[in-house]
């Protein structure tokens, strides 16, 4: 154990004789003056409820938060009163424009009113009568793999930076609750995609494995952001319409399209984060940009891989449609990257060159 | 950036040539022989839908998971083909089945995903109005209020920091971590907001439980961790919730309880079952929980805070005045003596009730007088 409490309350008389106080009916009640700002907030839309920027009020609010947090290490809420002798939790992540996003607050509310539960709301049964050929078949299972390998690391992704975000920053951390969630459900939903009837896993790939790591190891949170957020989900949010479109049955419809809202909630954030942290600090992106070479760089590697695009190519239809897919997608993520403020990043991407070579092009 | 990957794909030969290779039609196809198990997955109980439990076959499955999965260190998902030898190594730290594993825990992570509800929508705000309180209630609930916005995010942190830790093959817990997650920061959100529209808002952060809190964060393994806060410290928040919805002043704030109640349970039971799973397989771990509940127990012992026992003795008796709070006051000493009979009862449940003798609760109760009424009730 770790931390060690100062004293052994259990033989401490003075808790006792506080107890004993308590239970005679001798009440202190001090605590009922210290009273902080009032608030009687109501839901601006009676139709949506009471939502986080309803109560985003004064000095509630996260408008008024400095950019670096010196008065708050505990877990104390935002706007609480703050008493002497309230503990350090030892959080690392104390800068405001290191995870804010205005569009926070509202994504964490579409996750929670978006949900939905693999086991009950996919038609399953409609898998059973679904006329693919085997090949296609395969290469959805080997996609799906792939997808679980996905969502199982940005689930871990949104963890190890979630414990370490300063409590003044609590929608944040309830977004990354939220991705965590949605990231275990692609986990779940495309596992169960891949099983149901005669299924089977596909092979892992070495070249995701390598991405996802990259995107892991991103050494500060920005910079994981950018690498999950704005680019891997990009693909992600992509490859859910792409399997919508191409679905052949209403369960695959159904996936493809839950894929896509969701990844979309990431997309945002991560646009949305990156535009405010170069606001606030523009010296950053060159920080930002190197780390995307790196990571496009893996990024790469995983699209062109044969677990990756050879499946494309049997459910897109043929070569000539998964390289168009492959360029589309491209240029979302860089009209992104110029969004929030990246710049345009088409020239200097090896993802331009991967492009260039999927047409023949080598240069 | 610590991680770079093992090609430069700028100016790579290999890729060119496979690319060049697939436009023609050359596919390598290797990915179509993984040489995977197929097997016959199908929904059980067309009620529940396809759920986790339907996929627990061959070496999709949870139950043939051994003690120590050796080899997979990557995101491969349990059941992929996977080259050992040519993974990439997300170095995962918990890596024993008996560091992270529940009995239940699918079928746990199953009804978390059925059971989400939304705070913003789910309780009715607007009603709060319909309800008089007086002053003296709504800033004893306020207190209350302010106290469970401050210890849920707890259970958002401690999650989050193991759950990165664990190897991929345990995926049913570690999805059950994630709804943990979600769970924990709807309930600091629905605390937060009852606190903000009842008039007085969020009041003073309390030392002692933050104390608490930083000991169960800095838990030196996930178990300890674990029975620390799934056990102790929220099966005493549970105790609460069901407390708190007896006295709560208005029916829009016993909705609430009611809500966040049926979470709380199935984090406890998973804390529960995660016990019992290390008392069934790895009992030598024992005197390593004992110590860390020693500790648990003896932080918990000082979060007895004046602020926190007298709002919930205020809103118990309705009142500040002698006899309210004399009605209170045994209201919530019956609260109190219940949490530690309910935290026994589970380490009985879990196999280990020869905690009971050693804790630091039991001398304490009986310096109180309670001691015979915990007896009594185990």
């Amino acid at each position: 154990m770790s931390y060690i409490a100062p004293k052994d309350y259990a033989a401490d008389p003075e808790i006792v004789a506080k107890i004993l106080r308590t239970v005679s009916g001798q009440l202190e009640l001090d605590w009922m003056k210290r009273v902080g700002e009032p608030a009687a907030f109501r839901p601006s839309q009676p139709s949506r409820g009471l939502t986080l920027d309803d109560i985003n009020q004064g000095g509630y609010g996260p408008d008024k938060l400095p950019e670096v947090i010196r008065h708050n290490f505990s877990m104390a809420p935002r706007g609480a009163l703050l008493p002497p002798g309230l503990p350090s939790l030892g959080y690392r992540v104390n800068r405001k424009s290191d995870v804010w996003a205005d569009v926070a607050p509202q994504l964490f509310e579409e996750a929670k009113s978006r949900r939905w539960a693999p086991a009950r709301d996919v038609p399953w049964a409609a898998l059973d009568g679904s006329s693919h050929d085997a090949n296609r078949e395969l290469a959805l299972r080997q996609l799906a793999t792939s997808l679980i390998s996905i969502g199982l690391v940005s689930c871990d992704v949104a963890a190890s930076w979630e414990w370490r975000m300063n409590q003044e920053f609590h929608e944040i951390k309830y977004l990354l609750c939220a991705q965590m969630f949605d990231a275990a459900r692609i986990a779940e939903a495309f596992r169960k995609r891949a099983l149901f009837g005669e299924g089977s896993l596909g092979v892992d790939s070495r070249a995701l494995g390598e991405l996802l790591k990259s995107i892991f190891l991103s050494d500060t949170y920005p910079e994981a952001s950018a690498a999950m957020n704005l680019m891997l989900f990009s693909w992600v949010q992509a490859l859910g319409r792409h399997w919508a479109a191409t679905a052949s049955n209403a369960a695959d419809v159904y996936l493809g399209t839950q894929l896509a809202q969701d990844a979309t909630r990431f997309v945002t954030y991560g646009v949305d984060h990156v535009r405010s942290h170069l606001h606030s600090r523009p010296l950053q992106a060159e920080a930002l940009s190197d780390h995307l070479d790196m990571c496009e760089n893996a990024l790469v590697g995983a699209l062109g891989a044969p677990e990756m695009i050879e499946p494309l190519v049997f459910v897109s239809g043929g070569f000539e449609p998964a390289a168009a897919f492959y360029a589309r997608t491209a240029d979302e993520y860089f009209r992104r990257c110029d969004a929030a403020g990246l710049g345009d990043r088409r020239d200097a991407s090896v993802l331009s060159s991967f492009l260039r070579m999927l047409q023949g092009d080598s240069r | 950036m610590s991680y770079y990957g093992s090609a430069d794909y700028r100016y790579n030969d290999d890729l060119a040539l496979r690319m060049r290779d697939i436009k023609k039609g050359n596919l390598d196809l290797g990915w179509m022989k993984s040489g995977t198990e197929s097997l016959k997955f199908a929904t059980e109980n067309k009620k529940r839908g396809l759920t986790y439990m339907d996929l627990n076959h061959g070496s999709y499955g949870y139950d043939d998971l051994p003690e120590l999965p050796r080899g997979p260190r990557g995101a491969a998902p349990r059941g992929a083909a996977f080259d050992a030898n040519n993974q990439a190594d997300l170095e995962p730290e918990l890596n024993r089945k008996t560091d992270v594993w529940a009995y239940k825990v699918a079928s746990f992570t199953e009804e978390a995903m059925s059971r989400q509800w939304d705070a913003t929508t789910d309780v009715p705000w607007n009603d709060l109005e319909k309800y008089p309180r007086t002053d003296e209630i709504e800033i004893a609930f306020a207190q209350l209020c302010t106290f469970f916005t401050e210890v849920e995010l707890i259970a958002t942190d401690l999650p989050a920091k193991w759950l990165w830790r664990m190897n991929n093959q345990f995926s049913e817990v570690k999805h059950f971590i994630a709804t943990q997650a979600m769970d924990e920061a709807r309930h600091a959100e629905v605390f937060r907001k009852r606190a903000l529209a009842g008039g007085v808002g969020l009041m003073e952060a309390l030392p002692q439980t933050e104390h608490s809190l930083k000991a169960i964060l800095d838990g030196d393994t996930y178990s300890e961790a674990s029975a620390f806060m799934h056990l102790l410290a929220e099966g005493n928040v549970l105790t609460m919730f069901r407390f708190s919805e007896f006295i709560s002043p208005t029916p829009v704030d016993k909705r609430i309880f009611q809500l966040v109640m049926q979470d709380e349970a199935r984090h406890v039971s998973y804390g529960m079952q995660h016990l019992k799973w290390i008392m069934d397989h790895a009992p030598e771990q024992k005197e390593q929980l004992h110590r860390a509940l020693d500790e648990g127990e003896n932080v918990t012992i000082n979060q007895f805070d004046a602020a926190l026992t007298e709002c919930m003795i205020v809103l118990a008796g309705k009142g500040t005045k002698p006899a309210q709070i004399a009605e209170g006051v045994k209201i919530v000493g019956n609260m109190q003596a219940k949490q530690i009979t309910e935290y026994f009862h589970r380490l009985e449940r879990a196999g280990f009730a020869e905690r009971i003798a050693r804790s630091k609760f039991t001398p304490m109760m009986a310096d109180l007088g309670i001691g015979q009424g915990v007896k009594a009730a185990l």
